[in-house]
């Protein structure tokens, strides 16, 4: 459509104007309006966390009186999550927030923070909790390997969830945490807190007489994500599929990774589900089990965070015969 | 009539949009962006002018301002580290071959696109800054720097002040590197001119609907609003960066001369893989010209309106899913041209038209993401001439995309275009062609993308 117009018929100043003020007050409006924004039950501490490990640790410690949301379902990639509407609502209501650190989360976490404007759980803030404060991070890169690049995570390797004994200093951490938003609640905390250690270092004595006879076994992972798991038990990593993050390897890589596998007697192929094929070439020629785990506990897993590792350690122990 | 030929071939018309910084540039190459009102030169880094002082005024406001005492929280060390910003960089190599009317059209050889470096970091808890360099053969530009004020404003609001690609559609932030298509869709490249950008103010609000949906809200003023395109190919391709232009005369700028835009969107998660947003945007962009002489000001008026709907189905652990996505615009400009009323030398009857186009054109996108590594999908756009809706073009077309790794990615590229307007000398000719496209992109550093509003 094409016409013709006189200038002053139009007042385009006078129209804009109202469009800004318009939307202004819709804004304005809405922010005390909403009825989504209304009601909302405080009486339990909102926890939100990261990956579905320290959910079951919130849940272990707060009871009852937590409301724990976890952001990830358990098989993601925790580095590519993609920011969507209802983590962004979770942390918007979240008085705690538990993070893994480590730069696990650092692709995805920030921007949401951003977004989410909730100041009580802001870095330094109270309600902001990096559990891996305390626990002694493997394969930090040296200089030279950070300066060669394709390192993910220049703190080093985040996965600590798989290793229970690191876990019992996470879970002080997010008693911690809880503390710090419900002083009120100190005694029930504790006294959960207590029960919960008490119950996993049984479990970390059962897991470690399971796996002992697997010690010095090697390994090859798929990433860089089992290092606390063989630390733990005392097993050997002896390489990775893939060549850089998120690289699948070439075949000369493979072929080296199957000659690998013969030659150090690798005992597992550890991998994510979804990388699983790829895995089964590696193990050609040799004894070693594929394993297709998720480096974290499902959402619903089956007794929380001990169920999980519960799982880990009759897979490894039942692929393998030890 | 406006045609877009016409303010080039007439002697006794002038294209008054020459006469704003906004108007393409006297050149000799062929610019198919003079029907983008918008389009403007980014600007080189010795012509920054007032845009900068905005700019260095809006960096510089937050220090001024000082910590506000509830969020001095931070430990010095920390405050100082947070000062550091990450950095991240991208390359963007594209190589195109296309048919002997493609060649004609720019579709030929290497384009070392953009080589963009990002910073990001934190002044505090409440004060976010972003840059973005883009340096390209031609010329080094200033993408974006800006400030995000965060729980400083009551409720969800938060605040934006300096130089960024406005809020509008879903195609508008996302920087060439980041598309899904090797070339952002004509529709946008012919009524934004590519991406919009401007230096101002951006009012920002969100709030939960439910748990799983949230609506937001933006709305912003700014000033010198430009469409910036990188394209190779497309109706904004062309564009050469850092000619020499002259200071066109304009009058001064008022309140009136700027520019608002308006976004909401409403985002909806179905489970933990789906998501769909309907979104609504809202530009109008108008310009104070000199009318019969400089004593005569008049108002240009430019709007587009926009409607995009993205549907997102994402297994997270197998990265396998659908991506669709459309976007339908309506573009309403104003042309204002001097007529002598066949008398050049006299002014005395000279007169002053002003005209309204309006048009409207749509794309749409649909990839089937197969693994982590390996993305299909096929787009089109369809859209009539922004200066004249009785002409219109397409194009379809269909890329495969291999994500090597986390920092490389490769893309294949195969486009048909039908009626694609070119301008040679002040003439405008259509092509037909066929262009096959590679992609390089490389990404190192740290590079964060904000929430998929």
């Amino acid at each position: 459509m094409t016409g013709s117009k006189t200038k002053g018929d139009l007042r385009p100043s006078i129209r804009r104007r109202s469009l800004l003020g318009g939307a202004f007050g819709l804004a304005v409006a809405l922010s005390f309006g909403l009825p989504a924004e209304v009601a909302h039950a405080r009486e339990r501490v909102e926890v939100v966390c990261t990956i579905p490990d320290l959910a079951h640790l919130a849940k272990e410690i707060g009871g009852d009186a937590v409301r724990v949301t976890a952001l990830t379902s358990g098989n993601e990639d925790f580095h590519a999550v993609r920011p969507r509407p209802r983590l962004l609502v979770a942390l918007s209501r979240a008085e705690l927030l538990l993070t893994v650190g480590l730069d696990l989360e650092h692709s995805w976490l920030p921007p949401l923070l951003q977004s989410a404007s909730n100041e009580a759980i802001q870095p330094g803030r109270p309600g902001h909790v990096d559990v891996s404060s305390g626990i002694e991070a493997l394969e930090v890169p040296c200089e030279s390997e950070a300066r060669a690049g394709g390192h993910l995570h220049m703190k080093g390797n985040p996965h600590y969830n798989l290793s229970p004994s690191r876990m019992r200093i996470a879970s002080a951490n997010v008693l911690g945490g809880l503390l710090a938003v419900r002083p009120e609640s100190r005694s029930m905390f504790e006294e959960r807190h207590r029960d919960f250690c008490r119950r996993l270092d049984a479990k970390i004595e059962e897991w470690t007489l399971r796996m002992a006879p697997a010690r010095g076994a090697a390994l090859i992972e798929d990433h860089k994500t089992w290092a606390y798991f063989a630390d733990e038990f005392d097993l050997r990593i002896v390489g990775e599929i893939e060549p850089k993050p998120g690289a699948d390897p070439s075949p000369r890589q493979l072929a080296r990774l199957i000659e690998l596998s013969v030659r150090e007697e690798v005992r597992w192929v550890v991998c994510r589900p979804e990388l699983e094929i790829l895995a089964r070439k590696i193990t050609r020629g040799s004894e070693a089990r594929v394993l297709a785990l998720d480096a974290a506990s499902r959402r619903d897993e089956k007794g929380g965070y001990i169920g999980f590792i519960d799982r880990i350690v009759e897979a490894f122990v039942g692929s393998a015969g030890t | 009539m406006p045609g877009r030929s016409v303010s080039h071939t007439s002697p006794c018309m002038t294209p008054i949009l020459d006469r704003t910084p906004f108007a393409p540039r006297p050149s000799d190459r062929p610019i198919r962006l003079e029907r983008i009102s918008w389009k403007a030169d980014p600007m080189p880094l010795n012509r920054f002018g007032y845009g900068l002082r905005l700019v260095l005024a809006a960096l510089l406001l937050p220090a001024l301002l000082g910590p506000l005492p509830a969020q001095s929280d931070l430990a010095g060390s920390e405050r100082r580290s947070a000062l550091a910003p990450d950095i991240s960089v991208a390359g963007d190599l594209v190589f195109s071959w296309s048919d002997e009317e493609g060649r004609a059209a720019g579709a030929d050889g290497f384009d070392l696109r953009a080589v963009e470096v990002g910073l990001y970091g934190s002044l505090d808890s409440r004060f976010d800054y972003t840059s973005v360099i883009h340096f390209s053969s031609e010329e080094v530009e200033l993408e974006e720097a800006y400030i995000d004020a965060r729980d400083w404003l009551p409720g969800r609001m938060t605040l934006r002040g300096g130089r960024f690609n406005l809020d509008f559609g879903k195609q508008n932030r996302i920087h060439d590197h980041d598309l899904l298509t090797i070339e952002r869709p004509s529709v946008l490249q012919e009524y934004l001119g590519g991406s919009l950008r401007g230096t101002g103010l951006e009012l920002q609000w969100w709030s939960p609907l439910s748990d799983d949906s949230v609506i937001r809200i933006s709305a912003a003023l700014v000033e010198g609003v430009e469409g910036d395109s990188h394209a190779v190919l497309g109706p904004a391709a062309g564009h050469e960066h850092g000619e020499d232009e002259d200071e066109e005369e304009r009058p001064v700028r008022d309140f009136d001369d700027f520019s608002i835009n308006l976004r909401a969107v409403a985002s909806i998660d179905f489970a933990d893989e789906s998501t769909l947003q309907l979104g609504g945007s809202y530009l109008l962009a108008p310009e104070n010209v000199f009318g019969l002489d400089e004593d005569d000001e008049r108002e240009l008026d430019r709007g587009v309106a926009g409607l995009d709907l993205t549907y997102t189905r994402l297994d997270e652990s197998t990265r396998r899913g659908i991506f669709l996505q459309g976007e339908w615009l309506i573009g309403d400009r104003d042309f204002g041209e001097l007529d002598d009323n066949g008398t050049p030398g006299d002014d005395l009857d000279d007169s002053f038209l002003v005209t309204n186009a309006r048009s409207q054109g749509y794309h749409a996108l649909a990839e089937w993401r197969a693994s982590r590594d390996w993305a299909f999908g096929v787009s089109g756009s369809s859209y009539e001439h922004a200066e004249d809706s009785d002409e219109d073009s397409w194009d379809l077309g269909a890329h495969v995309t291999w994500n090597a790794s986390e920092s490389h990615q490769l893309r294949l590229g195969i486009r048909k275009y039908a009626d694609l307007a070119q301008e040679e000398e002040g003439v405008e000719t259509t092509s037909d062609f066929v262009a096959v496209q590679l992609q390089w992109t490389m990404v190192f550093g740290r590079h964060v993308h904000g929430v998929d509003w």
